[in-house]
Parts: structure tokens; sequence; C-alpha cells
């Protein structure tokens, strides 16, 4: 059985509980049933209790990077220092400064006239917008009214159901108490019989 | 012996409740005893109408007399009554005006008891909370067994019912809890009494199989027989295993027979099948895994008999004492007090066949140790007999 199955598991997920099945006790039973419900919330607090405290982390990283061997390092160290104030001198005279400037102003001329493209069509894909989202909108409504009816005649159909299961159950009430007295007219019937018999066997003597 | 069951209502149109106890009782006894039912001719126990004619009828053998009701029951006044009185300090006389519009009136009856006490040797009155039993114990207490069928009910603190459980000479109980109850409310430990019950017709021919064909349900099904009513805990039910589907991703589904005044939750899981005949029931529950009872108030729950019967374990409201009591005796059935609980017991039910299996067999024993025809009709012929002895 498929249900048997399931509900082992979800058994045998907690605790399992104890039963002497040659000598059942339902009052041990319930016992140790409501005592694993009392340990349920506990269970949960205390989960929730170490998911309180952040994992700590499994090694220190340095802020700084290693030092390299010999005096190679600290020399350039020191002339970086001396020549800060400098640095954005020497990458002007350093980058090639024009052909930068061309390109940026290739980029910016490009994406002005994409503005101005975009500017000009805007009303358009506005309208586009507005039309695609309406007819959203209409097939959305139409659905939702789909829905509402068949929500309706899921409704009308479950009470039709409802109501004929009670006018059956009342018929066959009616039908068992039309039985039993069909049965005791039977009787009477059968009663009359023998005493008619019993009568006319009197007369005739 | 001569001896007249006294009931609220009488007929084979009966499907449950105590006037269906009372019907077998008087059936089954009228071997030993000459058997007479004095009843009224009402047919529903909302308006108390009157619908069958006055005077003698016969039902399955046994001579019934039926008197009229002289007032039905106004349903809203009745219910403002018994508000009023539950929820403030009241006198006697209120009790006693809430127990006549609670009826049936039946002056009637308690005339023809008080005429012809001497032409019974006893009267056995069932359900305590009626104008029939509360008059006719006081007018006959001398020859009065009563079988309360009482329910933990806000209504059996009352006071008139205090000194009513006190008259009789004899009490039927339905369970030991219902016993400890009416001894705590009552004080009547004086009283003799005993726990009986009801038994059951367990049909000779039923199959699970036949009923899963017939009705087309495939895969395992938990099943809840009875009134689909808000006091029976179906909402409860309905809440908890729509909830118990959701979280668990279980295909069990849930097959209910009774007739409803509820909705039932639209859920292809939750199957409906309205009023079955017994066979039927028996099917169903041969068909079952289990059968789950919800109910917040019961007497003794002839169904979950009837499930332990067929072999059948129970789950059921741990909030009904009875219930609770008639699990932890049989060793047949779990129980549940909230979600959780109920969840967690479902749960253990569906996966160990074996514990089923020997809960069900439990049952059955448990069945045939204290409910078969035999034994109940001896425990009623006991307490006459030890009543006879006392005079």
């Amino acid at each position: 059985m498929m249900n048997d199955k399931k509900s082992q598991k979800s058994v045998s997920k907690q605790e399992k509980i104890r039963i002497d099945y040659e000598n059942i006790d339902v009052a041990d039973i319930m016992d140790q049933i409501k005592s694993r419900i009392a340990r349920k919330p506990k269970k949960a607090a205390e989960k929730n209790r170490i998911d309180e405290f952040p994992t700590a982390p499994s090694a220190h990283i340095p802020d700084e990077p290693p030092e390299l061997p010999g005096g190679r390092g600290k020399a350039r160290r020191l002339l970086s220092k001396i020549m800060k104030p400098f640095s954005p001198l020497i990458k002007l005279l350093i980058l090639p400064v024009y052909d930068e400037y061309r390109e940026t102003v290739l980029i910016l001329d490009r994406a002005n006239k994409r503005m101005d493209y975009l500017s000009s069509h805007m009303n358009d894909i506005d309208r586009r917008h507005n039309m695609i989202a309406d007819e959203i909108k209409e097939k959305l409504n139409k659905l939702g009214k789909d829905m509402d009816k068949r929500n309706e005649y899921t409704k009308l159909l479950h009470s039709l159901s409802h109501n004929i299961v009670v006018e059956l159950s009342k018929l066959k009430i009616e039908h068992e108490n039309l039985k039993l007295k069909t049965r005791i007219l039977e009787k009477d019937f059968e009663y009359l019989g023998k005493r008619e018999k019993a009568l006319e066997k009197q007369i005739v003597r | 012996m001569k001896v007249a069951f006294v009931c609220q209502w009488y007929g084979i149109e009966i499907s449950g409740g105590a006037e269906l106890h009372c019907r077998w009782i008087a059936e089954h006894m009228k071997k030993h005893w000459q058997v007479e039912v004095l009843t009224s001719r009402a047919v529903d126990y909302i308006t108390w109408k009157n619908h069958y004619p006055e005077g003698e009828d016969t039902v399955n053998g046994i001579p019934v007399k039926r008197f009229s009701v002289t007032r039905t029951r106004n349903p809203i006044r009745f219910g403002r009554i018994q508000n009023y009185i539950l929820e403030n300090e009241h006198s006697e006389k209120d009790e006693l005006n809430w127990l006549d519009e609670e009826g049936p009136r039946l002056p009637a009856l308690v005339d023809y008891i008080k005429n012809h006490r001497d032409d019974y040797d006893y009267f056995i009155f069932f359900s305590y909370r009626y104008y029939h039993s509360y008059w006719g114990v006081h007018t006959v207490p001398q020859k009065s067994i009563l079988v309360p069928t009482a329910e933990k009910d806000p209504v059996i603190r009352l006071n008139i019912f205090k000194e009513l459980f006190r008259k009789p000479q004899a009490i039927i109980y339905n369970s030991e809890e219902e016993r400890k109850m009416i001894h705590a409310l009552s004080q009547n430990q004086g009283v003799l009494g005993d726990v009986v019950g009801v038994g059951t017709k367990i049909p000779e021919r039923y199959s699970g199989q036949e009923f899963r064909q017939e009705h087309a349900i495939d895969g395992d099904y938990i099943v809840y027989i009875g009134r689909i009513d808000e006091n029976k805990g179906c909402h409860e039910l309905f809440d908890f295993f729509l909830r118990f589907k959701q979280e668990t991703g279980s295909d069990i589904k849930l097959v209910l027979v009774g007739s409803t005044i509820l909705k039932i939750p639209s859920h292809p899981d939750v199957v409906f099948l309205g009023f079955l005949s017994d066979e039927e029931k028996f099917s169903a529950l041969d068909g079952a895994l289990i059968l789950v009872m919800p109910s917040f108030y019961e007497s003794l729950s002839m169904v979950t008999l009837e499930a332990w019967a067929a072999e059948k374990p129970v789950l059921a409201n741990a909030r009904c004492d009875v219930l609770k009591g008639q699990c932890l005796r049989s060793q047949a059935g779990l129980y549940y007090e909230n979600y959780d609980e109920f969840k967690e017991s479902l749960e253990l039910l569906l996966s160990d066949q074996q514990l089923r299996s020997e809960m069900g067999k439990n049952g059955r024993a448990y069945f045939l140790g204290n409910y078969t025809w035999d034994i109940l009709e001896q425990k009623y012929l006991r307490i006459v007999e030890q009543l006879e002895k006392k005079i």
C-alpha cells in the first residue's frame, strides 16, 4: 500500500513509537505520542538558536601583500613614494591623448545620434507598448472571466451533487421504512391467513 | 413479568440514538418478559408534532400505546429559555418550565402510568432529560428503572435532575464514564446500578471490496459514520483532515456516511455517500482502514462498537470522556485532543498495519465480551432479579 510506505517514512524520520503488539497499551502509545509532540517545538528552537550564530572564518586572510625577499621590495616602495606627486603627469605623457579624445568624441556622437533616433521614435514605441499592454489586459480579463465562470460551475456542480446525495439519503431512509412496513404487513397477512384457515377448520367441524 | 418501556418516541423509522437503543432492548427482552411500550405520537424530536394515531399500535410484534403531545416545541423559545437557565441564577420553577418547553409534554402518559401502576411490574424509562422520564419516575419511583443515556451536556447539572437520579430503584448506565459523572453530580451511589449499554445487529454478509467497487473508491480511506453535524465534531474533522493531507501529502480519503445538515467541503478526497443501509454500513467499515469518531458528546457511540465488531480500530475525540474511556478499556483505538495529536495518531495508524490488525482484534474481543445480546439480556435480567430480591 502506497500510503503505508509514505507514512512509514514520516514515522521513521522521528523517534519510532515502541509498541508491544502482543499486549497493546493504548495509554502508553498516547503518552509516547504526547511526549513526541512536546519535544517537537524544542527541537525547532534549538535549530533556530544554532542558526543565529555566524559560522567562524576558516583561515586568516592577510591585508597586505607579502614582502619580496631581500632589499628589492624596499627600494621599489621608496621610488614609488618619491614619484607619487608626478604620477598624473607621467600618465598624461605616456598615454596617446589625442587618439583617446577622438575616440571618445566619436562614441559620444554615435550615442547622440541614437538618442535622436530613439526620441523621434519614442511615440511609436510608446504606442506599440500600449497596444501590447492592452492586448495582454484583454486576454487576462477574458481568462479571468472564464476562470470565474468555471469556479461558479464547479460550485454549482458541488452543491448539486451535495443536494442529490441528501435527497438520495432521504429516499433511502423512506425506502428502508417502507421495506420494514411491507415486512410487517407480510407477517400480519401471514398471521391472518393462518387464522382464516383455523376458523375455516372450526366452521367445517 | 410485565414490563413497560417508556420512551419519547418509538417507531420503525428510528435509525439511531436512545430511541433505537430502547427499541432494540425491548425487542430482545420480549423473549423474557411481557413487554409493552408507552410513548408519544411524535416522529421527530425537534417539534414533537403528533404524527401517529392515538391509541394502540404494534411495532415488530410489540404492543405500543401512543399518547398525544399536548404542545409542540417552539425551538426558538426553548433555546431562549435554555440559555437563560444555563447562564443565570434561577429557581426550580424555571427548570420545570424548561422541562415543559423541551417536551414532549405527555400528561396523558403520566396519568396512564399513575392509574395503571399495578398492571406492570416495572417501568423502564429511557433518556433522563425528557418530560416522560422526569414525571414518570416521580409517579412510580418504586417500580422505576432509569436508562439515562446521559452525555456531558450542561443541562445535566440542573437541580431537578440531581433529585431524579436518586429516585428510581435502579439505573442502567451506558458506560463507566456516564456512571461516574452521575454519581459525582447527584451522589446517588446508593441506587442499584450497572453498566450495560446496547448491542448491534451485525449483517450476515458484508464486503469492503464490493463496497469499493460499487462506490468507485480507489485507494485507502478512513470512514466517519453518523449524522454529519457540528455537534458531532464534523467541522473540526474536516479542518483536521484537510490540514493533515496538506502537511503530509498523504493520498488517504475520508468517506462520510450519514445524513447531513452541514455543507461538506469540496475536495476530491472527501467522499460523501449519504445514508446507507446496515449492510452497506458494515461493508463501508470493512473496506476502511479505521473509523474516525470526532464527536464531543456521546453516551455510548453505537458506531464505535460496530467498528470494533467489524475488527476496525478507531480514532476518537478524547474530549468525549466516554470515547476515550472505551478506547482505553478496549485497547482498540487512539484518541486526540488537538491537531498535533490527530496528525500523529492518524499517521501511526495508517503506517502500521500490524497495529491496526491487533487493535481490530482487541476491538472484536471487547465487543464480544461486553456487547453481545446474550450478555446484555442477562444484565437486564440480573438487575430485575436483584430488585425482586430486595422486595
